[in-house]
């Protein structure tokens, strides 16, 4: 859609331009005619003081009415420059008649004066009014005024008598000539005019294009942007941060993150091969593609190779690097599959370090590849961090690289991906502090914070808690169908094992304790295991009460581990890492 | 749990307790047991609603039993369900207390 206002309004400017300009040279013409007018009044000229008089009187108004309108009108409207013109015209003419001689030259003015406005019509109209102006005037100066020597150079000026054959000569062989002179260079007048206003027209339509296009490249960029999930929800597994910090020009960087269920996230960073507007959409073709495939095939190699083939349909442009990878959030199980692009780093032992697995075909380039599947196990506090090529590519001579990559990961490695992505973003801008950033930066990391354990329970050690415990261990039991008699045993001694810890292990103070439930088959058991760290304490230590003693020699304490050892199978303890481990098992 | 007043005689009360006597439960079933101990002289628990009792649970009716036992009455428990049989059994609880 092409607006037609955008070329006019150049045009509007300029009239308005041109009509300030033209008033101001007619400023000057009427100073010019003020100097001649005192010239002939002190004797300089000898012109009859009658004509001078009146014609330089009102030659000076009609130079002067321009500038009234500028100063006290509005000079939009399109009349305007006709009024001017005219004025221009009228005021020659009024001094052709009174010093006729003086101003053939000067009848040049208003054509030349209507070049500024880029307009043949109006240089067509000033040359007929020039023609007009010039015959009537000169005929008129004929009778008034000074007179032309040209025109009346038979005789005396003064005496001249004005025969119909001289009346003749004068315009047939002064006055034609003259007005075809006129006709003349209005032609290259008017040819400037169009040629100058067709110029014009093309550039500013040129202009109007491309600053359309800027914006629609700006309209791409930020919804590219805005495809890119800005939300990094707090999960207790994992911890998350990405960023894409485009160039100048749009590109083809994108990431993506998301849950395929309750257990499994999915992370990607990819990169096409091109700029601009068109990579834009293959990008966005790429990464609903691959978020598709993902959701039904759910391993990263065989999404590759899916979204490989239907990329290699109608398309022999673009491709497409990208790196696919599912954690299994209860495990720490990370599958990925990598077309092409650069490997990512893992910080394991809080030290970053390439991956080393070689990286597959892009995508999108060659129909039927077979991506290979690889997998790590991320145990907590282990990171991945993935970029792509704006990061390491940084740079003009000299470029970032992968060494200072990692080298800048393990200086800030003890930092959340939130704080890490934008130290190593600054790191790449201090290294291109005079380079303009010629690709996308594109990074994400993923902080892996363990897995939740679904069979155990963190709680504070306090009596408070104990229903919470007690709801706990029985809910798992009976997932696990756990027959009632043992059950009730189980419950009996878990009850006064977390009594026990809740009233001494931290006592005064509180404390946190865990509680993991495991059944195991073969022999089939269950397993509790009883963690606080709080004061060491070996509950096994103690000498059990003696049951046979009379009631009134019966102490209150010791009864309850006593009897957790007389209804469980097995009960152990162990001070490690500064917690009690207390185990007991039930056999089933 | 829940303690029911349900039949007195001179001197005597029964009382119907519903429910686990846990360390949850314990420290009210203490009291109000102490309670009727101050009023009469015999206390028979029924304990046929009782699924489950810890240490806690032991330490009360032992409490309660000195009680009775300083005062010159009795404490009878009835109507045991056979896993807080097994807790009173494996503690010698059994021999302590009047179990009908």
């Amino acid at each position: 859609m092409r607006s037609k206002n955008a070329p006019h309004s150049i045009f509007t400017e300029n009239e308005q331009e041109a009509n300030r300009y033209a008033a101001r040279c007619m400023r000057v013409m009427s100073l010019v005619a003020l100097a001649a007018w005192l010239m002939n009044i002190v004797g300089f000229f000898i012109v009859p003081p009658k004509a001078m008089n009146a014609g330089m009187g009102l030659c000076i108004f009609f130079f002067l009415l321009p500038t009234a309108v500028c100063r006290w009108m509005s000079t939009e409207k399109r009349w305007v420059k006709y009024f001017f013109i005219l004025c221009c015209v009228l005021g020659i003419t009024i001094a052709s008649v009174a010093i006729p001689k003086h101003t053939i030259l000067v009848w040049a003015a208003p054509i030349i004066l209507s070049c500024h406005y880029y307009s043949k019509e109006l240089t067509a109209s000033t040359l007929a009014a020039s023609v007009v102006c010039l015959i009537l005037s000169g005929i008129a100066g004929m009778f008034v005024g000074e007179g032309d020597p040209n025109l009346m150079g038979a005789f005396p000026t003064s005496e001249a008598i004005l025969t119909p054959a001289l009346f003749r000569k004068a315009v047939l062989f002064f006055l034609l000539p003259r007005s075809g002179i006129l006709l003349g260079m209005s032609f290259i007048c008017a040819t400037v005019a169009s040629r100058t206003h067709e110029l014009l027209e093309k550039q500013s339509h040129d202009a109007f294009v491309r600053q359309r296009m800027e914006t629609e490249l700006s309209v791409a960029s930020s919804i590219q942007s805005s495809m890119l999930p800005s939300h990094f929800p707090a999960h207790p597994e994992f911890d998350i941060f990405a960023s894409m910090t485009p160039a100048k020009e749009v590109g083809g960087d994108f990431y993506d993150f998301y849950l395929l269920d309750d257990d499994h996230l999915c992370i990607t960073v990819a990169d096409v091969s091109d700029k601009g507007v068109g990579a834009a959409l293959f990008m966005s073709r790429c990464m609903t593609l691959l978020k598709t495939q993902m959701l039904s095939l759910r391993r990263p190699h065989l999404v590759m190779a899916a979204v490989n083939d239907e990329l290699c349909q109608n398309n022999d442009e673009m491709f497409v690097t990208a790196w696919l990878g599912v954690l299994e959030l209860s495990t720490g199980k990370l599958e990925f599959a990598n077309a092409g692009h650069e490997r990512p780093l893992l910080r394991s032992g809080g030290v970053f370090h390439y991956l080393e697995q070689k990286p597959g075909f892009v995508l999108g380039g060659l129909e039927g590849i077979v991506y290979e599947p690889h997998s790590l196990t991320l145990q907590k506090g282990d990171a991945i961090f993935q970029y792509t090529d704006g990061v390491t590519e940084a740079g003009e001579e000299t470029y970032f690289g992968t060494a200072r990559l990692q080298e800048t990961l393990n200086q800030n490695a003890a930092l959340s991906p939130r704080e890490l992505l934008p130290a190593v973003e600054q790191a790449v801008y201090a290294f291109t502090a005079h380079g303009e950033r010629s690709d996308d930066i594109t990074m994400l990391c993923l902080a892996y914070q363990g897995g939740k354990n679904m069979n155990e329970l963190n709680v504070l050690a306090v009596l408070d808690n104990l229903e919470l415990v007690m709801g706990f261990v029985e809910e798992k039991l009976e997932h696990y169908g756990c027959p009632p008699a043992p059950q009730m045993q189980v419950a009996l001694a878990v009850e006064e094992i977390f009594v026990n810890i809740a009233n001494y292990a931290y006592s005064p103070d509180v404390g946190p304790a865990s509680i993991e439930v495991e059944v195991h088959e073969e022999p089939l058991e269950v397993v509790i295991t009883f963690m606080d760290k709080g004061k060491p304490y070996d509950p096994l230590a103690a000498h059990d009460p003696d049951i046979t003693l009379p009631l009134n020699e019966r102490a209150e304490g010791g009864l309850g581990i006593f009897l957790v050892k007389k209804t469980m199978d097995d009960v152990q303890y162990e001070y490690k890492d500064g917690r009690n481990i207390l185990r007991i098992i039930k056999r089933l | 749990m829940t303690i029911e007043w349900i039949k007195y005689t001179p001197g005597s009360v029964e009382l119907r307790l519903d429910g686990k006597l846990d360390t949850v439960s314990a420290p009210a079933a203490l009291s109000e047991l102490q309670q009727a101990a101050q009023e009469y002289q015999n206390l028979i628990l029924n304990f046929e609603k009782v699924p489950y009792i810890s240490s806690a649970g032991l330490r009360t009716l032992l409490t309660v039993q000195k009680q009775v036992k300083h005062t010159g009455g009795t404490l009878t428990i009835t109507s045991i369900t056979p896993t807080v049989m097994e807790v009173l059994e494996l503690t010698g609880f059994s021999s302590i207390l009047t179990i009908v």
